[in-house]
């Protein structure tokens, strides 16, 4: 989906609204909320990519709990620098994504969703009854604030929640160019066709596993990032960080935007957090309106909620160049 | 040597032989029709060739070497491409698109390369695939429609660009499942035509089912009749029209 100029703008007044948000959140709680709708819009992007090539994972939460229990494990057992950590707390869980992949990829479709739920309560469990490696049902606790030095610059994460968000910030912006450039491109159109026309997709040559294989470890490797940067945050990586109704939130946050474009898949995270929040008092209904909420998109907003506006601006667009015969329009927008 | 060699090809489903015993070749150049009812075994076969399944006996033989068994998209990558009856299209791809997914092997462009690439790398790529692209839908007289949505395209242009989504990954032969169902006069003579043209330069060969006897009997070269999933005949355009076992299976069919 090639975006007008106007879009390349908005994007940068978003991505400078976001840089200079410390000096406009002070509230620690909603400063707080926000770094963690970071990282799961990383967690959402990896999901998105994975529907387009045909299978929804709700084990995100699980490679993003991996992603935390490697930070927490190779800081406290083994005490190495945060910077060398990181990129290892990617790798964990895209080899564990292989490892599941393998197994589970040969798989068509809906069943596919059904191994990941239990995937994931299996992964739990393991979180739980590994004591001497995840610490049990405490976790690794507590797991100390990495400590950065580069180009001379000290950066202390233990004085206070703003060095994670710039970090959280990045991995973001990351994830993004990597997702935005993979689905605007060719590779993006074979991966659509492998969720859509897999046969005919094989018929030309492409390995339709690997393309599968590729796309699943993609997703989790940036998962185990954004774990990565949950654990010090929260000072903190047990069972109870993973859960499979977070996986379950995620997949329906993909689902509401739509699949045109990852684009989607970040306002749909952003509407199912706004939401979370709305709902805080009352836990014990929030199933009931988060399936109410999904099946009033899904029939009134089959194509997500960016599809709706997609066709809402066609509507819009076809009743205003009715009115006006000139051929150079400005952007009607 | 022959292009394609099947040995005794056998599928069994619980029981049932969809194809039994099936002996069949194809050379360089050569158009090959396959002609039985429906439910004679035709797609069976054509399955059985391009690795969709696996046969319970036999053997394929491609380009003298022993495939059998071998995945759909090895054998592409080996120069045997077919299309299918239903699924003939990319539907909501446009329609340089879907030429364009279909380059995307053969044009070498991998994640790696799709990550790190420069845009000017990038526009490099994209507008030798694009350019590529349009040669071959313009061969096809498709080019005007580039893009559209291919799943809004008449059946018959679905057709056609299948046809064109197989010749971008440059076969060496080509298995056409019933490409012809549902085109009228006119769009079969492009079809053909495009066949015939890159048979013609290319020396590819083509193995068609199909139940247009008409294009069968016009433009192969040799045609086998299937029944039941056996060969009951086999032989030139001339020797099949006047060969008995072929009239009886066939009596009052197109």
């Amino acid at each position: 989906m090639k975006l007008p100029r106007l879009w390349n703008y908005l994007t940068v007044l978003i991505v400078l609204f976001l840089v200079a948000l410390p000096l406009i959140v002070h509230s620690p709680r909603y400063f707080s909320l926000i770094d963690v709708l970071l990282l799961n819009i990383v967690l959402a992007l990896g999901v998105y990519s994975f529907w387009t090539v045909g299978y929804l994972n709700a084990a995100q939460p699980v490679f993003f709990g991996l992603g935390a229990y490697t930070v927490a494990i190779l800081t406290i057992k083994v005490h190495w620098p945060f910077w060398l950590i990181f990129p290892i707390a990617g790798i964990i869980p895209a080899i564990m994504a292989v490892i599941l992949g393998l197994i589970a990829l040969k798989i068509r479709g809906a069943s596919f969703m059904f191994i990941t739920i239990a995937f994931c309560e299996l992964m739990i469990w393991l979180f739980d009854a590994w004591k001497g490696l995840f610490g049990g049902v405490g976790g690794l606790y507590p797991v100390p604030q990495p400590l950065i030095k580069i180009f001379g610059l000290r950066i202390d994460f233990s004085a206070s929640m703003i060095p994670y968000y710039y970090l959280a910030l990045i991995l973001v912006v990351i994830t993004c160019l990597v997702y935005f450039k993979i689905h605007g491109s060719l590779l993006g159109r074979v991966w659509q066709s492998v969720g859509k026309n897999a046969d005919l997709l094989a018929n030309t040559g492409i390995s339709v596993f690997s393309q599968k294989l590729i796309c699943l470890v993609v997703s989790c490797f940036f998962a185990g990032l954004a774990g990565a940067i949950y654990a010090p945050f929260m000072t903190i990586a047990s069972p109870g960080e993973v859960s499979l109704w977070q996986g379950i939130w995620i997949v329906l946050g993909v689902l509401l935007g739509g699949i045109y474009s990852p684009i989607g898949a970040i306002i749909g995270t952003v509407f199912v957090a706004i939401l979370n929040v709305l709902l805080e008092g009352y836990a014990s209904i929030q199933p009931l309106i988060l399936g109410l909420i999904l099946t009033l998109v899904l029939l009134f907003m089959p194509s997500g909620i960016l599809g709706f506006s997609k066709k809402l601006i066609a509507k819009l667009k076809d009743a205003t160049t009715k009115k006006v015969a000139q051929p150079e329009s400005k952007k009607t927008f | 040597m022959a292009l394609l060699e099947i040995n005794k090809l056998t599928k069994r489903f619980s029981g049932l032989s969809a194809v039994t015993d099936l002996d069949l070749s194809v050379n360089e150049g050569q158009i090959l029709g396959l002609i039985g009812h429906n439910g004679a075994g035709k797609t069976t076969t054509f399955n059985l060739i391009s690795g969709v399944i696996p046969p319970t006996s036999g053997r394929v033989i491609y380009k003298g070497k022993n495939v059998t068994g071998y995945k759909p998209h090895i054998l592409a990558r080996m120069g045997m491409v077919r299309t299918f009856q239903l699924a003939t299209v990319f539907q909501d791809l446009s329609v340089l698109d879907n030429i364009r997914v279909a380059l995307n092997y053969k044009s070498g462009v991998t994640f790696w390369r799709t990550l790190f690439e420069t845009p000017g790398m990038a526009r490099r790529d994209n507008s030798r695939i694009s350019e590529n692209a349009i040669k071959l839908l313009d061969l096809a007289g498709l080019k005007h429609l580039s893009d559209q949505r291919a799943g809004s395209l008449p059946g018959g242009y679905q057709k056609l660009m299948s046809v064109v989504i197989a010749l971008a990954v440059k076969p060496d032969l080509l298995l056409l499942d019933e490409p012809v169902r549902g085109l009228n006069a006119e769009e079969i003579a492009i079809l053909i035509s495009l066949v015939k043209a890159v048979r013609d330069e290319r020396g590819i060969g083509v193995i068609i089912v199909e139940h247009n006897m008409k294009v069968v009997m016009d433009n192969c070269d040799y045609i086998v009749a299937i029944n039941f999933g056996k060969k009951i005949a086999e032989g030139t355009p001339q020797e099949i029209a006047c060969d008995k076992r072929v009239i009886e299976a066939y009596l009052g069919s197109e």
